[in-house]
């Protein structure tokens, strides 16, 4: 099954025209067409909280939770990462999603709408750069700007769905979710 | 009709590579001493040659033209810029902000650059507004703006600097809270909602003195067809609304030092007659017609017309034509395409999407028409006085004029009151239409618009059941109830089919298409550029054959299901419907039944005979986009809890801003300083041709 932001992958990268071979344009394809792109709610090991804050909750407070990969020396072109996130005593909220330190990862990141709707959020992105401009080893990827209502703070998984290189060959990558430091 | 008008071309395709630099460099050079050069480009004569061909503008920003495109010579670009660089002081001041030497207020909205891409008839938009913070205070920048009714607002991305933040849908309650939130914290943060399906309120909060922020909007859209013409449109300011007393929901209007004055939950502030503000646009359209494009018009900005092959050109707005006062239209035509239903469909895991334009038969032009009863409903309000009004006057004058002995007709007016010719339907003898041309002579724009006079006079007028009746609207539309005005029509309707007119330069396109949909009619717009006559002419032609009515249609192996519009309208001659819905099947063999003329008319379309084509992302959003419009227009008369989640549901599911839903980005990496922001509306400056004394509250 395919979602729609895959096609809108997909499309961008048949738009690129860049120097991929054929037979690599199709892996990726294929990786972001694969049946892990579309998680059951129900799988979800891990949801969001609710919105609405527990009564006489005080105002909420705006985090900010960078999300690291690490794809050894392998180029990454492209990834889909699911993110889930718990707060023992209230509520988080996903308020924007910001793009990476990469220069091929710049742009913010597409999130599946439906999933949100399950209160986590799959990220995904890709790159058409050459293989020597794409990002190796550990590197910031995405950023993601929260809203937390309660004292504790939340904790935060994630859950690498698929990578893959500049010649479509899929990639085990790294990637942890760290909130960043008081502003 | 449509005329064609030639102009001259300047330039040579330019043959070899390295020569491209050399010779667009001299071009540039040589065009910066220049005066205006008209140009080619096959135009209606009713339009001016709105399209000027000129200077070579590249398809792509920062691109140059390939060896086989060519080079057109345009109007010298005249700039048009905020001189003021320094700060000024602080919004709360407000009229201290003007120079009235210059005419130049500060504003916190400085430019919009909207491209769009036309593939078939589904146009992809991309809006970037770009605020910025004059002031010595921190501002929350508030701006009221239009988008077609029908465009399925689905991306939305804040960028501070070279860091892109990509905004979330939430149901529209919780993102203004997290807006709200993030607003009072002294965080960054933006907010996109809709206000109607054709007004839309974007908010940033916490721009800093010097700083900038824009906001990226993408959407999709259907766009019009109308005897073979395409038609896409920009709307770039929302017109001067009249909301009746006694409702808050409605959209104000005032001048920009009186903002929060109207009382209403929109409001929309606007510059003074002498007033300017910096912002201005660009516009860029790029038309893949897939088949060779013949025409090209633009009746309402001046425009630079790139063409790169037969099937594939650029229209840009010309900068010296760069003020957002009034609706962009381009009209196009393409060959070999005017009798061609059209199938588009798209599968993705949601499952299959389609849009079907359905063309009358040809052979209803073969059918004569009916006597027909013809009441034109004139809107004689104050947003209407000067030129609107006399667009309006001359498309009725030459309705008259077109009129058969055995035809009747009526005049209703209408402001704060309605007023008629006469209390029935008059014979069309020349005595009679002569005393109904000096009757329209004496009307003039003056007073509120209670349109819902107009629609009850128009619709419980007296009907003569041996005529076919049509209720012609002319109105800008410039109301705020409009789910008032709908209702009404909805629930009056009876025998009548109405034909609505958009007059002017930013008509209510919302209302228009509203009044014409549910009157089982058509919408056309009578822009002030425009000739009155070709459009009635146009409408004549139009409502002088039998329409196909009691449309039926079997959708053979296409397995469809919620199909939009629910109801088949009626097929009037040149005027297709489109059709979208939710598929499982293949398309193969479509059948259309219906009525003409009192006869059994039937129509196959089969697969072979449908241009068709697969993989058109856009069609699941469109498809999302018509839904929610069908969920609109039952709230009017079911209960409206349940189809506003309903509502939410299908936004949420298709990330779309709708009534209930909205988009908001946080930026929460920097808490800014200061004191609270100090909420700025953005004032937007009066549609062209637009009496301000007339429509917006002192």
């Amino acid at each position: 099954m395919k979602s729609p932001r895959t096609s809108s992958l997909i499309r961008g990268l048949r738009a690129a025209g860049s120097s991929w071979s054929k037979a690599a344009f199709w892996v990726v394809v294929a990786i972001f067409l694969s049946p892990v792109w579309v998680i059951p709610r129900a799988n979800a090991q891990q949801q969001l909280a609710p919105l609405t804050p527990a009564a006489g909750a005080e105002a909420g407070r705006f985090i900010v939770v960078d999300v690291m990969v690490d794809s050894g020396q392998q180029p990454l072109a492209a990834y889909q990462i699911e993110v889930a996130g718990t707060n023992s005593n209230g509520a988080v909220k996903l308020v924007g999603i910001e793009g990476g330190e990469p220069a091929a990862f710049r742009n913010a990141p597409y999130y599946d709408p439906a999933a949100m709707q399950g209160e986590r959020v799959i990220l995904g992105a890709f790159s058409t750069a050459p293989a020597q401009q794409l990002p190796r080893g550990g590197v910031r990827i995405a950023t993601m700007h929260c809203l937390v209502w309660g004292d504790s703070r939340p904790v935060f998984h994630a859950t690498v769905s698929v990578a893959a290189t500049s010649d479509g060959q899929p990639i085990s990558i790294q990637a942890n979710v760290k909130e960043r430091n008081e502003k | 009709m449509r005329n064609d008008v030639k102009c001259r071309r300047y330039g040579r395709p330019i043959c070899h590579a390295p020569g491209i630099f050399l010779a667009v460099g001299l071009m540039l050079v040589l065009l910066a001493g220049c005066k205006s050069l008209q140009k080619t480009t096959r135009v209606p004569a009713s339009a001016p040659a709105a399209i000027t061909e000129g200077e070579a503008v590249p398809a792509i920003p920062g691109a140059l033209p390939s060896p086989h495109e060519e080079i057109w010579v345009i109007a010298q670009t005249r700039s048009i810029s905020n001189p003021s660089g320094a700060p000024v002081p602080p919004p709360t001041s407000g009229a201290l902000c003007v120079q009235v030497e210059d005419e130049l207020v500060p504003m916190p909205l400085r430019h919009t650059d909207v491209k769009s891409a036309i593939a078939g008839y589904i146009a992809s938009v991309t809006v970037v507004q770009q605020f910025h913070n004059p002031y010595e205070e921190k501002i929350e920048a508030v701006y009221v703006f239009p988008l077609p009714e029908n465009a399925a607002v689905s991306d939305f991305v804040m960028t501070i600097g070279d860091r892109r933040i990509r905004g979330i849908i939430r149901e529209r309650a919780e993102a203004e809270k997290i807006y709200r939130e993030a607003k009072r914290q002294g965080y960054v943060a933006s907010l996109l909602t809709q206000e109607r399906p054709n007004i839309f309120t974007q908010s940033v909060a916490n721009i800093e003195p010097g700083r900038a922020i824009d906001v990226n909007i993408q959407y999709f859209h259907t766009l019009a067809y109308d005897d073979g013409w395409y038609e896409f449109v920009f709307p770039m300011v929302v017109g001067p609304r009249f909301s009746p007393s006694g409702i808050t929901n409605g959209v104000g209007a005032v001048t920009r030092t009186k903002t929060g004055k109207s009382n209403q939950a929109t409001e929309v502030s606007y510059l003074g007659r002498r007033e300017r503000s910096g912002h201005d646009i660009s516009l860029q359209v790029d038309v893949s017609g897939g088949v060779a494009i013949e025409e090209l018009s633009c009746a309402t900005h001046k425009t630079i017309l790139s063409r790169h092959s037969p099937d594939r050109v650029t229209v840009t707005l010309s900068s010296d034509d760069a003020i957002p006062n009034k609706d962009f239209v381009l009209r196009y035509r393409v060959a070999g395409e005017r009798i061609k239903s059209n199938l588009l469909t798209h599968r993705d895991q949601r499952g299959g999407f389609f849009t079907f334009m359905l063309y009358p038969p040809s052979d209803l032009k073969a059918l004569s028409r009916q006597a027909l009863e013809l009441v034109f409903v004139l809107d004689c309000s104050g947003s209407m006085s000067g030129a609107p009004i006399e667009q309006a006057k001359a498309a009725i004058r030459q309705a008259l004029g077109r009129l058969q002995p055995e035809d009747s007709f009526q005049i209703i007016n209408f402001s704060e009151q309605s007023s008629a010719l006469g209390p029935r339907p008059l014979r069309a003898t020349p005595e009679n239409i002569g005393n109904g041309l000096n009757y329209l002579r004496k009307l003039n724009g003056d007073g509120p618009t209670m349109m819902i006079e107009g629609i009850k006079a128009a619709l419980d007028f007296p009907h003569d059941p041996a005529r076919l009746r049509f209720v012609c609207f002319l109105t800008d539309g410039y109301i705020g109830n409009e789910t008032d005005i709908l209702r009404a029509v909805e629930l009056k309707l009876g025998a009548s089919r109405i034909f609505s007119f958009g007059v002017g330069s930013s008509p209510n396109r919302y209302l228009l298409d509203g009044l014409a949909r549910l009157g089982r009619g058509a919408v056309a717009y009578l822009s002030l550029k425009d000739n009155a006559r070709n459009v009635m002419d146009a409408f004549f032609d139009r409502i002088s054959h039998p329409a196909l009515t009691d449309v039926k249609i079997d959708w053979g192996g296409l397995k469809e299901s919620e199909v939009f519009p629910k109801r088949a309208p009626d097929l009037f001659v040149g005027r297709p419907v489109i059709f979208t819905g939710r598929c499982e099947g293949s398309p193969g063999t479509i059948r259309v039944e219906g009525t003409a003329a009192g006869r059994p008319v039937s129509l196959t379309v089969t697969a072979d005979k449908v241009s068709s084509s697969t993989n058109q992302p856009a069609l699941a959003r469109v498809w999302a986009r018509m839904k929610i419009a069908d969920l609109m227009d039952r709230s009017r008369t079911e209960d409206t809890k349940e189809l506003a989640t309903a509502i939410q549901a299908v936004a949420l599911d298709f990330n779309l801003v709708s009534p209930h839903t909205a988009f908001v980005a946080v930026d929460a990496s920097r808490r800014t300083a200061g004191n609270p922001a100090v909420t700025t509306p953005v004032a937007v400056p009066v549609p062209e041709g637009v009496n301000p004394d007339k429509t917006i509250e002192p």
